[in-house]
């Protein structure tokens, strides 16, 4: 092989860290100690009084605080997402971290690494809003049971994905989280995202395929003008409420509190 | 196609309450199994921890020569040196008295990335595969690398070169191996654009080569580099640890250039 000698490239680094996102302006006495913060130019204690948690995760990753309607969609969105539920892989996770006595420091980060996957996780989330950001200006109609790029046609599968976001959960329709788009349906803020995946899953003659939690929340965050990148955290950082709640509730509860398998419950085929 | 809805999570009925490994697994009061070896029996004293790991994750035990070859690849990525993002991950860990399990294992995840650490082998895999199939078809290496918009594997940032490859290249003669299909194949395309643009075959491209040639998946490669900056990552940890807290690269609140909406109020009617 060719010798190429390792040297550094001419590449211009920044020499300080830049945002548009929070300033902080330092005390006179101390030029590590901020004396007032804004986000997006608003001051910090002005919003700790007068917005809510909501508006002011919206104000940090759209840097314009919610109109009402924008505040209603995404507030209902947050709650939604508030708790994967019990059975949740993440949740349990946290809840197995939490009994066999995980420091407490880890319990939420190794429970989002948890909810970072790709089925029933953070990065589905990213996934399905890339797909309704490339797709929506298509026809739901286009997209069926017979879009082989698209769908897991195998029977042998017990699960069916149509795209990213829509498919079985368990094998049938999740109607759970078809109660919860009804409802964000409803409301006014509801865009053209939230309507076309609503149609794409009309135009299924498979009664299976319905909204996955991610592909809901996608749709919602699309709408509300978020990129494929901020709706997945934007999923993390909500979903977080539930996972650690239950994970506390284990805390202090001995480690029998959680099942352990017996070995006959536990069969090594190798 | 099942048509009654019990088929469709039948298969997750049998699962509830059983595991089924295809790994091992503890019979308590006997041995804990390992692939069909008793682990405290047959590998204890006798196997290294890295030839466990390969084991473990191809099913196949690795001859001498390979299972050094990894050990060293692993060295050529344990760098003591915190300007690496991943290494700055686990150094602030320590700077904010975080553990170093915490520590490490949040530069494990930051070094799964797109443009370096473990998170691009599965694209330098990709490439390369097509890159052999292209050339067994007798494609020329111009119109190789012309099809191709990015080449991942034979840039890096930072630097041009990669000493590290002629480091194993040199190693690898010294266990006695021989360049493959794969290793030919990125050699002659690091030759052909090491003339017309500076660049040439990196590490990840150059481990992905020699382990495919060595017939490691795509999944197995990707898999065995999980840790493989965790030795980097804890050193830098442990340079920091034993700091003044907030010690490491400590930011005066003017060292952020704030590049956002000037000073504004609330608006009322919100």
């Amino acid at each position: 092989m060719k010798n190429v000698n390792e040297a550094r490239r001419d590449e211009h680094f920044a020499e300080q860290i830049s945002t548009a996102i929070w300033h902080e302006k330092p005390s006179d006495d101390n030029p590590f100690i901020s004396r007032e913060s804004r986000c997006h130019g608003y001051e910090h204690l002005a919003l700790m009084q007068q917005k809510s948690f909501a508006e002011v995760i919206f104000l940090l990753f759209r840097a314009e605080l919610p109109t009402q309607d924008e505040h209603t969609l995404f507030n209902e969105l947050l709650i939604a997402l508030i708790h994967p539920g019990p059975r949740h892989n993440a949740t349990r996770a946290a809840m197995n971290a939490a009994v066999s006595k995980t420091h407490s420091s880890h319990i939420l980060p190794l429970a989002l690494q948890v909810l970072g996957g790709q089925w029933q996780g953070s990065e589905e989330v990213f996934l399905a809003a890339k797909f309704l950001l490339k797709s929506q200006g298509q026809a739901p109609e286009d997209f069926t049971i017979d879009t082989p790029a698209e769908l897991t046609t195998d029977n042998t599968k017990p699960e069916l994905q149509l795209a990213p976001g829509f498919g079985s959960l368990y094998g049938t329709r999740d109607t759970y989280t078809h109660q919860l788009a009804d409802r964000l349906l409803a409301l006014p803020q509801a865009g053209k995202t939230l309507q076309w995946g609503q149609q794409l899953i009309t135009a299924q003659a498979n009664e299976r395929i319905g909204w996955r939690i991610s592909g809901l929340t996608a749709a919602c965050l699309i709408d509300l003008g978020f990129s494929p990148y901020q709706a997945e955290l934007i999923f993390q950082i909500a979903s977080a409420p539930g996972i650690a709640a239950q994970a506390a509730e284990k805390a202090d509860q001995p480690i029998t509190a959680m099942p352990f398998l017996n070995d006959k419950d536990y069969a090594i085929k190798t | 196609m099942p048509s009654k809805p019990e088929l469709h999570f039948a298969e997750w009925l049998a699962r509830r309450t059983q595991i089924t490994s295809h790994k091992g697994g503890w019979r308590i009061g006997d041995a804990v199994y390992n692939q069909g070896l008793s682990l405290l029996d047959d590998v204890v004293g006798s196997w290294s921890w890295v030839e466990l790991l390969l084991f473990n994750l191809t099913g196949r035990r690795p001859a001498p020569a390979l299972l050094k070859w990894v050990e060293w690849s692993f060295i050529c990525v344990s760098w003591p040196d915190a300007r690496i993002w991943c290494n700055q991950v686990a150094a602030l860990g320590a700077s904010s008295q975080a553990s170093g399990v915490a520590s490490t294992s949040a530069g494990i995840l930051a070094a799964e990335s797109k443009l370096y650490g473990p998170g691009v082998l599965p694209s330098c895999y990709t490439l390369l595969s097509q890159l052999v199939a292209q050339s067994r078809s007798g494609e020329s290496i111009a119109d190789m690398v012309a099809s191709k918009q990015k080449l991942p594997g034979f840039t890096r940032p930072i630097a041009l070169g990669d000493e590290r490859v002629k480091a194993m290249q040199a190693a690898s003669l010294e266990l006695g191996f021989k360049p493959g299909e794969f290793e030919r194949t990125a050699i002659a395309i690091s030759d052909y654009i090491s003339d017309s643009t500076g660049e040439s075959l990196n590490f990840g491209g150059y481990i992905v080569a020699f382990l495919a040639d060595q017939g490691f998946s795509c999944r197995e490669i990707t898999e065995l580099y999980t840790y493989s900056i965790a030795v980097g990552a804890l050193t830098c940890y442990t340079d920091v640890r034993n700091d003044i807290p907030g010690g490491f690269l400590p930011l005066r609140c003017e060292d952020i250039r704030y590049e956002g909406p000037a000073d504004r109020e609330l608006p009322k009617s919100q």
